[in-house]
This record gives C-alpha cells, sequence and structure tokens, in this order.
C-alpha cells in the first residue's frame, strides 16, 4: 500500500502472569490506507482486541509487554508558526505534514539513500534498504505510536486515534452526567479553540454590560475572567489555573468555557442523532437506552476528528435491528469526517456490509489480509477458507454443518512455526511446523501467511492453492 | 494459599497459640504448694485463679521464677507468665463461644428471614437495624452495669451485639439463593420450607460466613480485652489478657508515682499476646477473603 | 426522585428506628425488678434496708405499670432531663460538660481516618503489588489486629515515661489553670478553637500537643479499615471499563485516577466511614480512659465500674441516637454520591 494512514509493523506482544509467558501477539503488520474501513476478523482470543489496544498502550503494562513492534500513524499536525491559518512555513495549508526525520526526501538520514556508507558497511537504520525508516519513505510527517512519551500519548488518544468498545453503557462513568463526559473529549483536546470562543464570548458580554445599569461590577469579574482565560490560552496546562478551580468565588471562571463545551457537545450529539439532545446532556448514563448509549459513546471519539477510529465489537452487544441503525451511521459518519475505521469483529456478515478490506487474525497472528470481495470470493489461507466456509448456506443441502477440527491453541505453548498448522489439511512437517510463514504477497492487494504461497514453494500443487472453499457435505 | 506467605504466617501463630493452650499445664503448673506460709496464694482446685506472691505494691520485674514478671501488689502479686499461658485457653473459649454462638442466632435467623420474607423478614430487618444501632462496646457496658461484672455477662454483651450482623450476610446471600432453579424444583416436588432451607440453601450459604467468621475470634476477643481493661469483667486475678493489663493501668498513668518505663512488663508482654492472637486469626481471615474473592488478587 | 426528597423519607423513617431504640433500652432495665434497680441508687450498703429501699422506689416510680414509667422515662428525656446518677448528679448536665472534649478528639481522629484512609487506599491500589501496597497491608492488618488500650499504652510510656513529652490529659497543669482564669473565655470548650478565638496560640498548641498520641491511638485501627476498603474499592475501580474508554479519550492519568477512578471507588468508602465515624464512640471509652481526658466516654467507663445503671443508660441513649444520625448522613452521603440510588 502506498500511503498508509497506519502502518504496524512486526507487533509482538506478551503478558506475563503466573501460569507462564502469554504470547499474545507475534508479529502482527496491518496497514489502514486512509478513509477506509478495515474489518479486523477472528475468534475470541486471537489477539484482536490485544492489537489495537496496544497501539494506544491501553494494555495492563505490568503482566503485559510490547515486546517489539512499530506502529506509524500518519499525522499532519497545525503548523506551529502560523497556528493552522497558512504562512510561509507550511505552504499555505496550515499543516505541517514533513517528515521530521529526512525532511520530505522519504531517503534515509544516516546513509543519505546509498544503504550503504562510503567504506562498505551497510546502514544500520535503514537495514541497506535507504528508505527512510520514520516515514517508511513517505516523506510526511508520521509517529511510532509505541514509543511516544505518555504526555504525547495522551494527545494522540482520542484526537489522532480514537477507540470505542464493545458494551457502551459501561464504557461510561455511571455517577457524571453525559454532558461532562462528552465534553471532556472537547477540553482535553480543543482547549486553544475553546479559549479563543469563550474570549470572544466573554468580549461580546463585556460589551452589553457596558450598556446596562448594573454594568459596574460584571464588568470587573468579566475582565478578570477575561484574563484567566488569555492565560489558559498560553499556558493549557497551568497548576495555579487549576487549583484555582477550587477557590470557592473565583472559581466561577470556569463556567464560561463549560458552556463552550456544552455548545460543542450539543453538536455532536446531534451529528450522531440524538433526540432531544439537552435532555441527554444533563442524564446519567443509566437513563439511556443501549443504543442511545452507543451513539454518545460515538459522539465522544469523533469529537476529536481522528484520523483513525477503532471500533472494537461496537455492535455485538446490541439487537440487529439497533445493530444496523449504528453501522448505517458509523458510514455515514466516515464519509463526513474523512476517518479510517478499524472494525473489530467475528461476525462476518457485519463485515461483508461494511468493510472495505478485511484482514483475518488467527491465534495471535494475521493470516491473511484482502478487499472485502476477495476474502469471500477467494479465500486463501486454510483457516480463512475453514471461516467461510463454515457460513451456513440455506440453498445446500448439506447433512452437517462444515466445522475446522482442533482448538485455538494455548498462547503461553503455541505451535512452533505457523500457529495454525496443527488443525491444517495442507500442512507439511517440513516448514509448516517449523518456520513461521510471512504475508505473501499475491497480487490484487491480497496478502497471505501461508506457506503455500510463498512463490518457491515446492511442496504443493496448483491444485492445492486453489481458492476453493473447504465445505464437508455428504 | 502458598503465594501468600502473610497466611502462612497467620497459621503459624494460630497454631503456636493452639499448642499453648493445649499444654497449659505442663506450661505453667500450679505450683505444688499454696498457703500463706509458702507466700503464694492460689487454689489448687482452679486452674484459672493466678498464683500471687506477696501483696507488697512494687511488682517483680522477670527473672528466671516470674519469666514475666508479676504486676502489682493489688490483689496480689501476679505471676504475668501464668496468667498468659492460660488466658490462652480463656481466649480460644470466648472467642469460639461467642461468636459460635452468634452465628447459630444469625444463621437462623437469617434463613428465616430471607427465604421466608415478608412480614417475619421486616420485623426481623428491624429489630437488627436496632441491634446495629448500638457499638458492642456501650451495650456491654450497659448490659454489665445492670447485671454485674463476669465474664459470662460480658460473653452475653457481645454476642448479643454480634448476630446482628450475620443475619445481614445470611440474608442477602439466601435471597440470592433463593431464586435459583433447584429451589423452584424441591418446591415442585412437594419439599416443605423447612426441608428446603436446611437441605438445599444452608449447605450453599454456610461456607463464606464460616469462614469470614473466624476473623471475627480476633474482633471478639478484642472486644473483651478491652472490657476486662476497664474492669469490667473478670476478677481480678482470672487468667484473662484483658484483665492483666487493667490491674497495672493506674501505675503507668502514674498516679502512685510508679515508673512507667520501668514496669513496662506489667502489660506490654499481655497486650503482646493478645495483638499476637487477633493478627494470627486476621491473617488467616485475610487469606481466606482473597481466595474468596478473585478480582482483588494478582 | 431528587435529593431532596430522599433526604425526607430517610428522615422519616428515622423516627420509628428511634423508637425502638428507646423501647430496647427501657426493655432491659425492666428485666430487673424494682428491687434491684433501687438498689443501684444506694451507695451506701449499709443502707440496704426496707425503708430506704421502699422510699426509693416511691421517689423514683419503680412501682409503677411499664407504661406509666416508660412514659415518665420518655417525657423526661424529651425535655433534656436524663435522670440522675448514683450520686445525684444531673447526668445530663454531666454529658454536656464533657461533651466538648470528646468531640475534639473525635473530629480530629475523624478527619485523619477518613483522609488519611483514602489517600493511603488510593496510593496502595495504584501501587499494586508493589512495595507500597505491602507495605500499607502489613501496616493495616496489625493496625486493626492491636488492642486500642496495648497501643496507648505504649505510646505513653514511650513518649511521657521515656522523653517526657506528650503527656496524659486534655492540657497541661499550667494552662489548665490559665483557661479556668478570668483572663480566658471559653467559647466553645474546644481548647484548639478557643487557644485561637481568645488570640493565645500557647493554649491551641499545648491543647494539640496533647492530642497527638490519642487521636493516633484512637484512629490507627479505624485507619487501616477504611484504607483497605479504599485499597479493594480503588483497584476495582481502575479496572473498570469507563476507566479505559477515559484513558482513550486522552483525559490525563491524573484527572482519570482523580474524577473517574476515584468518586466511583468513594461509594462503599462513604458507608463505611460513617460506621466507622460512628463507631468511633467505642473507641473513645478506652483512649479517655488510657489519658485520662475527661470526657463522655471516660464517664461511661467510670459509671459501668460503679454499676451506674442510669448513667450508663443514659450514655448509651446518646450514643444510640448519634449512631442513627450518622446512618442517615451516610445515606445521604451514599445518595449524593451515586445518582443510581435516587431512583429508589
Amino acid at each position: 500500500m502506498a500511503d498508509p494512514v497506519l502502518r504496524v509493523s512486526g507487533l509482538k506482544v506478551n503478558f506475563y502472569t503466573y501460569d507462564g509467558v502469554v504470547k499474545a501477539l507475534d508479529g502482527v503488520s496491518l496497514d489502514v490506507a486512509p478513509h477506509e474501513t478495515l474489518g479486523l476478523v477472528g475468534e475470541t482470543g486471537c489477539g484482536k482486541s490485544v492489537t489495537v489496544n496496544s497501539l494506544v498502550k491501553l494494555i495492563p503494562i505490568p503482566p503485559g509487554r510490547i515486546e517489539s513492534g512499530r506502529a506509524l500513524l500518519h499525522w499532519p499536525v497545525p503548523c506551529p508558526h502560523c497556528r493552522g491559518k497558512g504562512c510561509g512555513t507550511c505552504g499555505g495549508s496550515g499543516k505541517l505534514d514533513t517528515c521530521e526525520a529526512c525532511n520530505g526526501r522519504g531517503t534515509c538520514s544516516a546513509c543519505r539513500g546509498h544503504g550503504r556508507f562510503r567504506d562498505g558497511k551497510s546502514c544500520a537504520r535503514c537495514a541497506g534498504v535507504g528508505k527512510c525508516y520514520a516515514c517508511d519513505a513517505t516523506g510526511k510527517r508520521h509517529v511510532d505510536l509505541l514509543a511516544l512519551s505518555p504526555r504525547e500519548l495522551r494527545e494522540v488518544r482520542g484526537s489522532a486515534m480514537s477507540m470505542i468498545f464493545q458494551e457502551a453503557m459501561s464504557a461510561l462513568n455511571p455517577v457524571l452526567k453525559i454532558g461532562e463526559q462528552v465534553g471532556e473529549s472537547f477540553y482535553y483536546h480543543q482547549r486553544e479553540a475553546l479559549c479563543r470562543a469563550t474570549i470572544a464570548r466573554l468580549e461580546k458580554e463585556i460589551e452589553r454590560a457596558r450598556g446596562a445599569a448594573t454594568g459596574a461590577v460584571r464588568i470587573v469579574s468579566l475582565r478578570l475572567y477575561l484574563t484567566l482565560y488569555r492565560w489558559m490560552l498560553n499556558k493549557t496546562e497551568s497548576r495555579l489555573l487549576q487549583f484555582l478551580r477550587k477557590v470557592p468565588v473565583v472559581r466561577r471562571y470556569h463556567r464560561w468555557i463549560e458552556k463552550e463545551m456544552e455548545q460543542r457537545s450539543l453538536e455532536a450529539l446531534r451529528k450522531v442523532r440524538i433526540p432531544a439532545p439537552e435532555e441527554v446532556l444533563k442524564a446519567y448514563p443509566h437513563e439511556l437506552s443501549g443504543g442511545m448509549t452507543q451513539r454518545v459513546v460515538i459522539a465522544i471519539a469523533l469529537a476529536g476528528n481522528p484520523k483513525v477510529l477503532v471500533a472494537d465489537e461496537p455492535t455485538t452487544a446490541l439487537d440487529v435491528t439497533i445493530q444496523s441503525q449504528i453501522l448505517r451511521l458509523m458510514q455515514d459518519l466516515k464519509a463526513e469526517l474523512g476517518a479510517a475505521i478499524i472494525f473489530i469483529t467475528h461476525d462476518l456478515a457485519v463485515i461483508a456490509q461494511i468493510a472495505d478490506r478485511v484482514a483475518v487474525m488467527y491465534a495471535g497472528t494475521i493470516a491473511e489480509t484482502a478487499p472485502v470481495r476477495e476474502i469471500f470470493k477467494r479465500p486463501l489461507h486454510p483457516y480463512t477458507r475453514g471461516l467461510i466456509g463454515a457460513i451456513p448456506r440455506p440453498h445446500q443441502d448439506l447433512v452437517r454443518l462444515s466445522e475446522i477440527p482442533g482448538n485455538v491453541p494455548n498462547l503461553v505453548n503455541p505451535p512452533g512455526g505457523c500457529r495454525f498448522h496443527p488443525r491444517c489439511k495442507f500442512a507439511k512437517a517440513e516448514v509448516c511446523a517449523s518456520e513461521k510463514p510471512l504475508l505473501f504477497d499475491v497480487g490484487n492487494g491480497h496478502l497471505v501467511a501461508c506457506h503455500m504461497y510463498d512463490q518457491n514453494a515446492p511442496l504443493w500443487t496448483d491444485e492445492d492453492r486453489q481458492p476453493r472453499v473447504e465445505v464437508v457435505a455428504r | 494459599m502458598k503465594q501468600n506467605p502473610l497466611s502462612v504466617v497467620g497459621l503459624a501463630i494460630i497454631l503456636m497459640f493452639i499448642g499453648i493452650a493445649i499444654a497449659a499445664p505442663v506450661l505453667a503448673p500450679l505450683p505444688a504448694v499454696c498457703g500463706p506460709d509458702v507466700g503464694i496464694v492460689c487454689d489448687p482446685n482452679d486452674p484459672y485463679i493466678i498464683p500471687g506472691y506477696g501483696y507488697q505494691r512494687d511488682p517483680l520485674p522477670p527473672s528466671p521464677e516470674h519469666p514475666f514478671g508479676t504486676t502489682p501488689g493489688e490483689p496480689a502479686r501476679l505471676d504475668i507468665y501464668y496468667g498468659i499461658i492460660w488466658g490462652t485457653r480463656n481466649a480460644f473459649r470466648v472467642g469460639i463461644v461467642v461468636v459460635g454462638s452468634a452465628l447459630l442466632i444469625g444463621i437462623a435467623l437469617g434463613l428465616l428471614a430471607g427465604f421466608r420474607g415478608g412480614f417475619l423478614d421486616e420485623v426481623i430487618m428491624r429489630i437488627v437495624d436496632i441491634m446495629l444501632a448500638f457499638p458492642a462496646l456501650i451495650l456491654a457496658i450497659a448490659f454489665v452495669a445492670a447485671f454485674g461484672a463476669s465474664l459470662q455477662n460480658l460473653m452475653i454483651a457481645v454476642a448479643a451485639v454480634w448476630w446482628p450482623s450475620y443475619v445481614r450476610l445470611v440474608r442477602g446471600d439466601v435471597l440470592a439463593a433463593r431464586e435459583q432453579g433447584y429451589v423452584e424444583a424441591a418446591r415442585a416436588i412437594g419439599a416443605s420450607d423447612f426441608r428446603i432451607m436446611g437441605r438445599h440453601i444452608l449447605p450453599n450459604v454456610i461456607y463464606p460466613i464460616i469462614i469470614l467468621s473466624s476473623m471475627d475470634i480476633g474482633a471478639v476477643v478484642l472486644v473483651i480485652a478491652a472490657l476486662s481493661f476497664l474492669g469490667l469483667g473478670v476478677a481480678p486475678n482470672y487468667a484473662d489478657w484483658g484483665g492483666l493489663v487493667n490491674l497495672t493501668r493506674n501505675y503507668i498513668v502514674g498516679q502512685v508515682g510508679g515508673d512507667s518505663l520501668a514496669y513496662w512488663y506489667t502489660y506490654v508482654y499481655p497486650g503482646l499476646f493478645i495483638f499476637l492472637f487477633v493478627l494470627g486469626w486476621n491473617l488467616l481471615g485475610d487469606a481466606f477473603r482473597d481466595i474468596l474473592d478473585p478480582k482483588v488478587r494478582r | 426522585m431528587n435529593l431532596h426528597v430522599y433526604v425526607i423519607r430517610r428522615i422519616l423513617l428515622l423516627v420509628p428506628v428511634i423508637l425502638g431504640v428507646t423501647l430496647l433500652i427501657f426493655g432491659v432495665l425492666q428485666l430487673l425488678s424494682p428491687l434491684q434497680r433501687a438498689a443501684a441508687f444506694v451507695q451506701n450498703p449499709q443502707d440496704l434496708r426496707p425503708e430506704n429501699i421502699e422510699r426509693t422506689i416511691e421517689k423514683y416510680h419503680l412501682n409503677d405499670p411499664p407504661w406509666v414509667q416508660y412514659q415518665t422515662w420518655m417525657s423526661g428525656i424529651l425535655s433534656g432531663n436524663l435522670g440522675v446518677d448514683r450520686f445525684e448528679h444531673s447526668i445530663a448536665a454531666a454529658l454536656i460538660s464533657r461533651a466538648p472534649t470528646t468531640i475534639e478528639l473525635a473530629v480530629y481522629s475523624s478527619i485523619v481516618i477518613v483522609l488519611g484512609g483514602i489517600w493511603q487506599g488510593t496510593v496502595a491500589a495504584r501501587r499494586k503489588d508493589r512495595l507500597p501496597d505491602h507495605a500499607t497491608r502489613v501496616l493495616a492488618i496489625s493496625g486493626w489486629s492491636l488492642p486500642t488500650f496495648w497501643l496507648g499504652l505504649l505510646l505513653l510510656t514511650f513518649f511521657y515515661g521515656g522523653l517526657g513529652i506528650l503527656g496524659p490529659g486534655t492540657v497541661s497543669i499550667e494552662v489548665g489553670e490559665y483557661t479556668r482564669s478570668s483572663a480566658f473565655t471559653r467559647y466553645t470548650g474546644l481548647y484548639t478553637i478557643d487557644g485561637i478565638l481568645n488570640g493565645d496560640l500557647f493554649v491551641t498548641w499545648d491543647a494539640l500537643e496533647h492530642l497527638v498520641l490519642p487521636v493516633f491511638t484512637l484512629s490507627f485501627v479505624s485507619w487501616a479499615i477504611i484504607t483497605r476498603i479504599m485499597r479493594s474499592s480503588m483497584i476495582e475501580a481502575l479496572g473498570r471499563d469507563y476507566v479505559k474508554f477515559a484513558r482513550a479519550k486522552g483525559v490525563p492519568e491524573r484527572v482519570v485516577v482523580r474524577r473517574h477512578a476515584r468518586r466511583n471507588a468513594l461509594i462503599p468508602v462513604a458507608t463505611v466511614s460513617g460506621f466507622v465515624v460512628a463507631g468511633l464512640l467505642n473507641g473513645v471509652v478506652i483512649t479517655e480512659t488510657v489519658f485520662a481526658r475527661p470526657g463522655i466516654g471516660d464517664y461511661a467507663a467510670v459509671a459501668a465500674l460503679n454499676l451506674d445503671i442510669a448513667a450508663t443508660l443514659g450514655f448509651t441513649l446518646v450514643n444510640a441516637f448519634l449512631l442513627v444520625i450518622t446512618n442517615l448522613v451516610v445515606d445521604v452521603l451514599y445518595a449524593y454520591i451515586d445518582p443510581r440510588i435516587r431512583l429508589g
């Protein structure tokens, strides 16, 4: 893929528990193109949630550990010089989108793209290839999510990359009102814009108070608030400002920015088509239905205008009618906001409905990646073939539903080589039990992690490789 | 359990105390001869009466004869070591009897309230609410003031304030168990209420309560010790840990000119054993609680 | 239902409980025959002659039917008369004059217990299974295995007997004399506050000095309980989905812990805190005895020793009333923190 918005390579995650080391992810690699919906499918326990949670370090780190891997997110930032308005530095676009390492050239900064140095030694940074490591030769500004400091990570979460989870009701804090929770995203990601808007509002109020009779006292307090907000604009994380929120009388200054937050929250709720948003803002989560809470959660996730929205089984807990409503909502919003979606599910029907491309996971590895039609019509990986084959087809005359023999492996002692090989009809002991298959490209944007599709694989016939869907019939 | 070293310590402590209690006659035998001529005051028929060695005001410091020293001379200089060894038996007795009786009443009433529900439930729960308005110490004091000071009365008083919390716990569990399928099945084949309560619900409800109540043994001993310390419990020369500390109370706060630092042994030892005893039960109970509550583990 | 309605409902439910409490106390009283009860009012064993007993029974209406006695007793209480103790002093007056000492001790202890417990519990939960957590756990278990009186005696011996500081009593002798002189006005009866109000900070300082050990002794056990509950409650809250979601939103960790996790974790802690604070009255009896502070607890202990039924029961009544009020406060607090409760 030429210019992915998110490129995950070689993600390896282990969990160190009392029962042993769980090798949850064994080198997961994914690409997500801008504006596309990537469906991430797999059985329970195959590592779909672990993968996306690791990207923003939401996995519990004491038992868990990200052993290796990179996750490059294409993330242009507002140009610091003109603050988004457009200037010479950013070429008028307001955004800074050049890779800091290679300055937009795309070549490795250490070896100048040659791959080796004058003395013949191979360049370690780009492994001799010459491509810029930081942007993967795209020249655009990327960040490695796994290498961010906690502070930077905090900025990414909710703004560049958002997540929604399965149980919407439990994703919301039961003791806080909806309005407070939606407002939080705006407060922590769009503080500057909020400040400016509040300042504008305050200035208008001051104008109005001039005319009125009781103006004098009010103007004084308003001017005080104005200074505080100008201060907040400059130093967002000021401890003193936070402290002032506790001081009895002065803390009313915060109400003004809360009004702004309310405005934006209302808009966000309207966008997800929640009826009567004003009342919903004042309600508590347990007062809403399942579908409504999921909409609220989506509103929160989209508040920061993310480039990638990760939806971890958002419809699994909803009934089918609500499910289709939510799916349609997500598609509409995606079109409007231009975000990419990683949609995790174990339901192939949902995938068929909304995904552009599909990645199939098995036991902590990616088995196959392909455009959605390809996956259903030409499944190549034996596991995928089994999955597609297991879909019941009403028009067929089957005595027995198809299944994949065996069980999902224990990840403390996973099988060597290809993790699927004990259950695979086509497995050949020589290579499948010892070597882990990489993702081989078979054209058309179709990648398979199976030795059968290795170009130099003599052990299999073309017959084997036919994308025949496995069905046990009688 | 092995992962939790503290629970092993708890178990070891309790086992040690059990050993002491069993071996009391060997570890601290009554003196062979008692009487004014030998200078020892004791009751040969009741080993729970601590032998006294003289009536001088100042206590004797620890020595080979009196490993933990003696108390000050009122009513007599009692051997602290002896008091502690035999006090162990007392502690077990008090703890088990009080918790046991509270458990019995609590489980019975909890079963009734939870299972029968309705008016009976309301009445029992109101009574429980009222009883819970009394902290153990206060009611015990009231009881003792009304009926006189004796270990018996103390035990009755403490048991009386202890059972209401068990009723609450048991009732909650019974309410949950009542909705289970097997209860309906038993009813369908005509089992009487008592039979259902006894054979089906009780076994399922009883284990967590019993395990949690083991921690209360320590708590009860603490309360009784506090009451004895106030002088409300036993006769002064009875082998009870709290009572031993009571005897030295005035000395320590310096009323009669006792040098508190010099006579530390008079209360440090008995208090230490109280602490260890309760600690043992608490460590044990804590370990049990961790086992029963997987959310807090790891 | 909103908060106000809930509060009113709870207050209304108070009445039957208080009634029940008084009935219970009265019932205990009635278990003794008039003779026994009369004997309690007599000071001298030699006075136990039939005529004296008759007179005592007459005087205190001990022979009337129970409901009449109950009526006299209750009306007396409602008008603030708790009866007289063994020495013919008014119980109510004694309790009122001794109340400030106890209140001072209880209030400072409550603050230490609640704030200290919450803070320590949060720390232990955040650094779970690491050194601070283990240390807290050991400390907490030791804490509630300790006999309060033993701890008090140990501290007193070490600091007062050994180092000569932080002695028993509420204030040192000199300061005590000063406060009884005309130069000092007792506004509240609490030495620490009065010291400030009088502008005599050394009084406050002295009182605080004498409060250190008693507060520590009284708080230690309860603090351990609160810490433990807070810890497990916090661990549970931190594992919840909404905390995960808040982090995924990009909320700073500090805010996640404070606003999301802790507010939910406080719910069970609030309930327990209420009972713990109410239970302080228990501990106060012991602590005041050990540290020779003339408060309500000390009064109760002495009354019990003297077999002074009337005084003990007066104390019990006050205590029960306090507990019921505390229950109410806890329930209201609970409803305030957790909006789900308010719906009934």
